[in-house]
């Protein structure tokens, strides 16, 4: 899953931020503002096939707060199980 | 004291100020947008105003304000519901649909209320609006007020547009918003194929011409003449207070629409409208429109040509914009401000874009030579931006 939500943030952020870790913050070190913010959430959305609001997500601070918070609504990364 | 509580949360962050040494908002305008403006009451070259076609100051189009303000006073005291529907009113409608090309157009004070009324009048939770991620507040704030799905896409990205249009199945209707011309940018809009997008996927387009109107098009008729759109059946916005040196907004579309909005639309119905002065300016800007168009394109062009070559001997990262808009790219805010004061101490005013207006550490400083300069202010402008070069 990891792999996955970075991948979407560099696809979102046209790959200005090449070093995106889980330890990034989004605000202060990928310039992540609410419009962006939108956007990853959106293409998380199609990325996990569900639904997420922004209010759930407006109070994340770097990249791995997003994990938690995906995990936290149960959603699972089946991926590697066809790989 | 609770009152000090209250007013002790709106202490301005005066801190860029300081850094730059610049406020470069709110500057006092002591004249009209003449060939040389007073600010502060300094002579300074004009390159920030929206004045396209240069024509806020023109003698005609001041005439004909002068009579309208002769023959109605300067309001009629109501809204367009009520006894503000002139026949000036009436007649510029009809003169800006038949302009743009579209069935019907009402009138509101501003393009700001346009866009914001237009969304909370036409949809709703049930809805998703897909705005590019580039356009302007009064577009997002007012699809944020309908409370509907938002989904912004990446800058002019047909492919990241068509992906989410391709998932977004389930809603009463999807809105695809998106501006014609970029104005901290320059950048078009490929509305064309935008168009067509949205003719695959059953979505509706909006699009925001006010940067256009005036400005594209073999006769200034914005986007949908540029792109050779016809037989256009989405929505079209525009603001009337740059190219067409003016105040005041449009919205434009098929006539079951507008006689809706002529209802319902809140920003409309309960606002003042637009002052007689206003209404006849506009009018006259279009007439010269029709007869002049290709003279004063040719030295917008011109004009922004001979900037943008001073900007690249500067050494300035300038965005290669289709617009006749030179953007500087700055980085930061505090070097966007440094720039602003730069060019204002050498008597240019320009414009500064900081964020929330562009993605955070994007600053962008816009520079438009209207059509009503000189080719010696033009030189002049040339001349000090090379001179000062790159900070």
């Amino acid at each position: 899953m990891e792999d996955r939500v970075i991948s979407t943030l560099k696809h979102i952020l046209n790959k200005r931020y090449m070093q995106i870790t889980l330890e990034s913050r989004l605000r202060e070190d990928l310039n992540v503002d609410s419009l962006d913010l939108l956007m990853i959430l959106g293409d998380l959305e199609d990325e996990f096939a569900t639904t997420l609001s922004d209010e759930d997500f407006s109070d994340v601070v770097t990249v791995n707060d997003i994990v938690i918070k995906l995990r936290a609504r149960r959603i699972q990364d089946y991926r590697h199980v066809f790989e | 004291m609770y009152l000090n509580e209250f007013y002790n949360r709106f202490s301005l962050d005066e801190r860029l100020v300081e850094v730059a040494g610049h406020n470069p908002y709110y500057q006092r305008i002591d004249s009209g947008l003449n060939e040389i403006i007073l600010v502060n009451e300094q002579t300074m070259i004009d390159l920030a105003s929206n004045n396209y076609l240069g024509l806020a100051t023109d003698e005609r189009v001041k005439l004909a304000a002068v009579q309208a303000v002769q023959k109605y006073g300067v309001s009629l005291c109501g809204t367009p519901i009520a006894t503000g529907y002139s026949d000036l009113y009436q007649r510029l409608e009809g003169k800006l649909a038949n302009f743009v090309g579209l069935e019907e157009t009402i009138l509101l004070p501003t393009c700001y209320q346009a866009n914001n009324g237009l969304f909370s009048s036409i949809s709703g939770p049930q809805d998703l609006i897909v705005v590019d991620r580039c356009a302007h507040s009064s577009l997002i704030q007012g699809i944020k007020a309908a409370g509907c799905k938002i989904r912004p896409f990446l800058h002019n990205n047909l492919e990241h547009l068509e992906g989410i249009l391709q998932r977004s199945a389930g809603y009463r209707q999807v809105f695809v918003v998106t501006e014609s011309v970029f104005s901290t940018e320059g950048s078009v809009a490929p509305f064309k194929e935008i168009v067509q997008l949205c003719e695959n996927y059953q979505a509706l387009p909006v699009i925001d011409d006010s940067h256009g109107i005036g400005v594209l098009g073999g006769s200034g008729r914005g986007i949908l003449e540029e792109q050779r759109i016809s037989r256009y059946r989405g929505i079209y916005t525009a603001s009337l207070g740059k190219a067409m040196a003016s105040s005041g907004g449009m919205i434009s579309g098929e006539k079951r629409l507008i006689d809706y909005l002529k209802y319902y639309c809140p920003h409309l119905v309960y606002s003042t409208a637009l002052s007689p002065a206003v209404l006849a300016g506009t009018e006259a800007v279009l007439d010269i429109i029709h007869s002049e168009f290709g003279a004063l394109k040719g030295r917008l062009v011109t004009y922004q040509q001979e900037i943008y070559q001073s900007l690249v001997k500067g050494g300035f990262t300038v965005l290669p914009g289709e617009a006749p808009i030179n953007s500087i790219q700055c980085g930061s805010k505090e070097a966007t401000f440094i720039l602003t004061k730069m060019l204002y101490d050498q008597g240019i005013l320009s414009t500064p874009f900081i964020e929330p207006s562009v993605p955070i550490n994007d600053g962008r400083v816009r520079l438009i030579a209207g059509a009503n300069l000189s080719e010696d202010s033009v030189a002049e402008a040339a001349e000090i931006i090379q001179r000062i070069g790159c900070p």
